[in-house]
């Protein structure tokens, strides 16, 4: 156990790509925690994903001594996306590094970050990275901070995480200025776990910090929320190695291993405590996650489907926060309905299901969850996350849907582009607010679902990749919604089936209908393709009858050549779907799906 | 087994490769004709010799190329005489307007020649420029007259429609002029163009014709090939009554037939196969086994039915009605218009014609579904 005033528990904050990362390696380097032959590039971000797209999914946390004091650094999810998880993080805390590329200046999400750990009175000890560079600014930079939070610029330090340079003084800064947790060692055992993860021979592993009294080894425990009992099989710290250890004391951060078999079961914001004599008091700010963002998700080859759930259910296992339900689509097949934390997030569970399960999916067209409230109905709604489940618009008295509080950091200069962004995206103002002459935040109120397609890239190439987003639920309004529906020769396709607004529907309307005729080969009749709202037709294209479609000459060795042909079209169309007597092949339904990249 | 009833003969020479064409040709070596047609007679020898004593002789014989007029009548002549024939066989030939002097007519006529097939392609000489062809369109007719007046029973001419460089009128001007001569004519090929890989025309990838301008050129033709007394009875095949081609009614009727010459196809009603595609290939294998077989394929049972669909949509022969319809009902509905129906048979009509391959399929799927059902039932 280590003494209570020596110990300092910190988080570092900082945008993608301005070194956190980097800065973790020479930490590790720098306190020896790591043997520099078995160093490699960000040794704490440990999945593939993670390491190519540059960003942390899975919070690592890790135990390093400096100077005689045990510092544990607790690494944070570096998306949006995973919100929760990030203030998770800060509750283990007692101060964090803000760490701000030195060419660059703050970004939108690590600022909303940094006003999390003010929420959470934790010291910040701010630093400016990437100094080594010429096009660094520290002095602007540094001002900049000091203008928006408030911290003085001559107290922000000058590092390289890259060359080392200042890192030693970082660390010493780190000691100085971060106060040492508080807690007693006699208290009820109060440990907060901030991370899961599922490993396929220990079972659920599980990062926490001890608020109050102290956890051994052995120990049968009580999982507050989750209303279960687990022993502590195993207990110890990261130095990144796990290293078992018999006890740990108030302040201390470790893992957790209790023969769990399913992170939902130590979901973070848990409060773990003593079965014999605990706490009766949970710790505050557990929230269940909540999912955000919806697609269907379909196995290519249907006979994949089996599969797909097998892989579903496996990936439960490491990651609480994404649901899922079995569906069928007349288009698709068998598939599932899947809920994700965010967009990034929903992008990951494709990638890890693709990747780790070797499968080929089809996703549909990212949703959100709407609130319906039904004519005669009350105050009572019903949520559907699948536009095929709307009820007939006559039913409806009003729709709502998901908003969002979106905060866009952005080089002044692309300020028009990004109003117009926007505008266009239903958003509405609510604040703007110069942080230096270059730099302005603007602050819209803006709904869900118009952020789940594509708004992220447009932001990015409408401001050559400068301006950054944060965002936060913005609870539900009503909103002017429709149901739009793409028939084939009548028929409705449920998978291109969409709840859009209705000034927009026409324009979407239009541009599916003309996609489909694209890609729908042309069949022994005319085919019309029409967009529907409410029973009214608002666009329609025709896919032309064929006109011609016959072997001119079929003499003795031709008629071989024909029957192979034959054969090979017969086995070809067992594979198409048939949509109003109109044969479609799965690739056009995957074409058309892709109409919004 | 069906019986040989036609015998096909593959003369594989030309003067020149023309822009569409990726038959098995050669435009050199003709100087080795006289060995070529040794080995044809020694391949059919070797056939004859297969069937026994009991084999009454060929019903058609058929030469193709290739330009089979390009060589010595009396090249055919010998090869006529060495392949047993029933009394009124039909003989027929191809020939190329260049290869149409009077005197080289008339020695295949008296050869036994019954029916002779010219290509004319079409009547407009920017076609027949962008084909490659070495005739124009006046020496076309020039030719059509003289084979006309020499004494074959049956006179018919090729066309081919849809080059990218031939416009609607070009080819109502083709029509009109055909419709001028057909008092000589008794049959017409007509083919859309096709084009294949391994060509010139491959090669140069010109845009091809819409569907739709194909559709109406060929209708156009069709109905006024029906008003000078020209039927269809294949998709791409018109005669007067009785005047029908019976070799080549011999493929499309599931007959037996036999192929010599490199590339040949035959088919004995169950097993179909081929011959060495090239001339050094074909040469060697006959002279040193007297066959030049070069693969083979028995058909299933589902096969051949598959076949007798594809091929009785093409003919006027059509399908049996209960293949694609119950009394009083469409099998499936969507293909109604596309037919006629008279008593037994279910033909084809002249815009069904046009989509005779998707329209197999669909058949060939509902028969697939019934049989799938039947066993589930």
């Amino acid at each position: 156990m280590t003494q209570i005033d020596r110990i300092r528990n910190l988080s570092i904050i900082a945008h993608i790509d301005h070194g956190k990362s980097t800065l973790s390696d020479r930490i590790l380097e720098l306190t020896k925690a790591v043997d520099p032959r078995q160093m490699r590039e960000q040794y704490l971000d440990s999945m593939d994903i993670e390491r190519e797209r540059g960003i942390t999914i899975k919070a690592q946390n890790v135990r390093v001594g400096w100077k005689g004091y045990t510092l544990h650094l607790i690494d944070t999810p570096g998306h949006v996306d995973f919100g929760y998880e990030v203030s998770r993080s800060l509750a283990a805390c007692e101060g964090v590094i803000l760490l701000v590329d030195a060419s660059q200046g703050i970004e939108a999400q690590t600022l909303a970050n940094c006003y999390l750990a003010l929420e959470n009175n934790l010291e910040i000890v701010a630093a400016l990275n990437k100094i080594d560079l010429p096009q660094a600014e520290p002095d602007k930079y540094a001002e900049e901070i000091e203008n928006i939070l408030g911290i003085p610029a001559d107290s922000i330090l000058r590092v390289s995480a890259k060359t080392g340079i200042g890192v030693d003084l970082l660390l010493d800064a780190v000691v100085d200025r971060i106060p040492h947790p508080v807690g007693k060692e006699d208290d009820p055992l109060r440990a907060l776990i901030f991370d899961s993860y599922y490993d396929q021979y220990r079972g659920v592993i599980s990062s926490i910090r001890v608020m109050d009294g102290s956890i051994s080894s052995g120990e049968r425990l009580r999982f507050m929320q989750a209303k279960a009992v687990h022993d502590a099989e195993e207990i110890g710290v990261k130095t990144p190695y796990p290293s078992p250890i018999d006890r740990l004391g108030p302040g201390e951060v470790g893992y957790l291993i209790a023969s769990i078999k399913d992170v939902g079961e130590a979901r973070s914001g848990e409060t773990v405590t003593s079965q014999i004599d605990g706490a009766t008091e949970a710790l505050d700010g557990y929230r269940d996650p909540k999912p955000m963002v919806f697609c269907g998700l379909y196995p290519v080859d249907g006979d994949e489907f089996e599969d797909l759930r097998d892989a579903l259910e496996k990936l439960k296992l490491n990651d609480a926060s994404f649901t899922y339900e079995p569906e069928t689509s007349g288009a698709l097949g068998f598939g599932f309905r899947c809920g994700f934390l965010g967009l990034l997030h929903m992008e990951i569970v494709r990638e890890r299901l693709e990747r780790e399960f070797n499968l080929s999916l089809i996703a549909t067209s990212p949703s959100v969850k709407y609130v319906i409230f039904m004519v005669g109905g009350g105050d009572t709604p019903t949520e559907i996350d699948n536009p095929s489940e709307l009820p007939i618009a006559s039913s409806i008295d009003r729709i709502e849907e998901p908003y969002l509080r979106i905060s866009i950091i952005t080089p002044s200069e692309y300020t028009g582009t990004v109003m117009d962004l926007c505008q266009s995206r239903r958003g509405e103002m609510k604040k703007m607010e110069y942080l230096s002459p270059e730099r302005l935040e603007l602050i819209y109120r803006v709904p869900l679902s118009e952020i789940v397609i594509d708004f992220f890239d447009q932001l990015k190439s409408r401001t050559k990749g400068y301006a950054s987003l944060d965002y936060e639920a913005d609870g539900y309004s009503a909103s002017d919604l429709v149901k739009l529906d793409v028939m084939l020769n009548g028929e409705p396709v449920d998978a291109f089936s969409t709840i859009i607004h209705k000034a927009k529907a026409y324009d979407y309307g239009r541009k599916m209908t003309s996609k489909l005729r694209e890609l729908i080969p042309r069949q022994l009749f005319d085919v019309p393709v029409q967009a529907s709202v409410g029973g009214k037709i608002i666009a329609r294209e025709t896919i032309k009858a064929r006109r011609k479609d016959v072997l001119a000459k079929c003499y003795g060795g031709d008629i071989t050549r024909k029957r192979k042909l034959l054969e090979k079209q017969k086995e070809g169309k067992k594979r198409m779907k048939n949509i109003g007597r109109v044969e479609v092949p799965q690739e056009a339904f995957i074409s058309a799906l892709r109409l919004d990249d | 087994m069906e019986k040989l009833s036609g015998l096909y003969v593959h003369i594989p020479y030309c003067t020149s490769r023309c822009s569409y064409c990726a038959f098995a040709v050669v435009h050199n070596g003709y100087a080795g004709r006289h060995r070529y047609f040794d080995a044809l007679k020694r391949e059919l020898e070797g056939y004859l010799e297969l069937q026994g004593g009991e084999f009454v002789g060929f019903e058609t014989v058929s030469f193709g190329g290739g330009t089979p007029s390009l060589v010595e009548p009396e090249l055919i002549a010998g090869l006529i005489d060495a392949a047993p024939l029933i009394d009124e066989a039909e003989i027929s030939i191809e020939v190329n307007p260049e290869s149409c002097d009077p005197q080289r007519l008339a020695e295949l006529v008296a050869a036994g020649v019954t029916r002779a097939s010219v290509g004319v392609q079409s009547f407009d000489d920017r076609v027949l420029k962008y084909f490659g062809r070495s005739h124009d369109a006046h020496g076309a007719k020039v030719a059509i007259e003289a084979v006309a007046s020499s004494g074959f029973d049956s006179v018919s001419i090729d066309l081919v429609y849809g080059a990218p460089v031939e416009s609607e009128r070009s080819w109502d001007y083709t029509v009109d002029e055909l419709i001028d001569l057909s008092d000589l004519l008794e049959h017409l090929s007509a083919y859309a163009l096709q084009i294949e890989p391994r060509t010139k025309l491959h090669w140069m990838a010109d845009p091809p014709t819409e569907e739709a301008d194909l559709a109406g050129r060929y209708l156009r033709l069709d109905e006024r090939l029906a008003e000078v007394g020209l039927k269809n009875y294949e998709i791409s095949n018109w005669s007067r009554p009785g005047a029908e081609s019976r070799h080549n009614s011999t493929y499309w009727n599931g007959g037996g037939y036999l192929g010599i010459g490199m590339s040949s196809h035959s088919f004995d009603g169950q097993t179909r196969w081929w011959n060495v595609a090239n001339l050094a290939g074909y040469l060697a294998c006959v002279e040193g086994s007297g066959r030049a077989v070069a693969g083979s394929e028995r058909l299933t049972d589902s096969q051949i039915a598959i076949e007798r669909i594809m091929l009785g949509l093409r003919t006027s022969r059509g399908l049996d009605t209960a293949t694609v319809a119950v009394p009083g009902r469409f099998l499936d509905r969507e293909l109604e218009d596309w037919f006629e129906i008279s008593g037994d048979s279910a033909r084809l009509t002249a815009r069904g014609r046009l989509l005779a391959d998707a329209i197999a399929l669909r058949i060939l799927q509902s028969v697939e579904e019934g049989r799938d059902k039947d066993e589930t039932d």
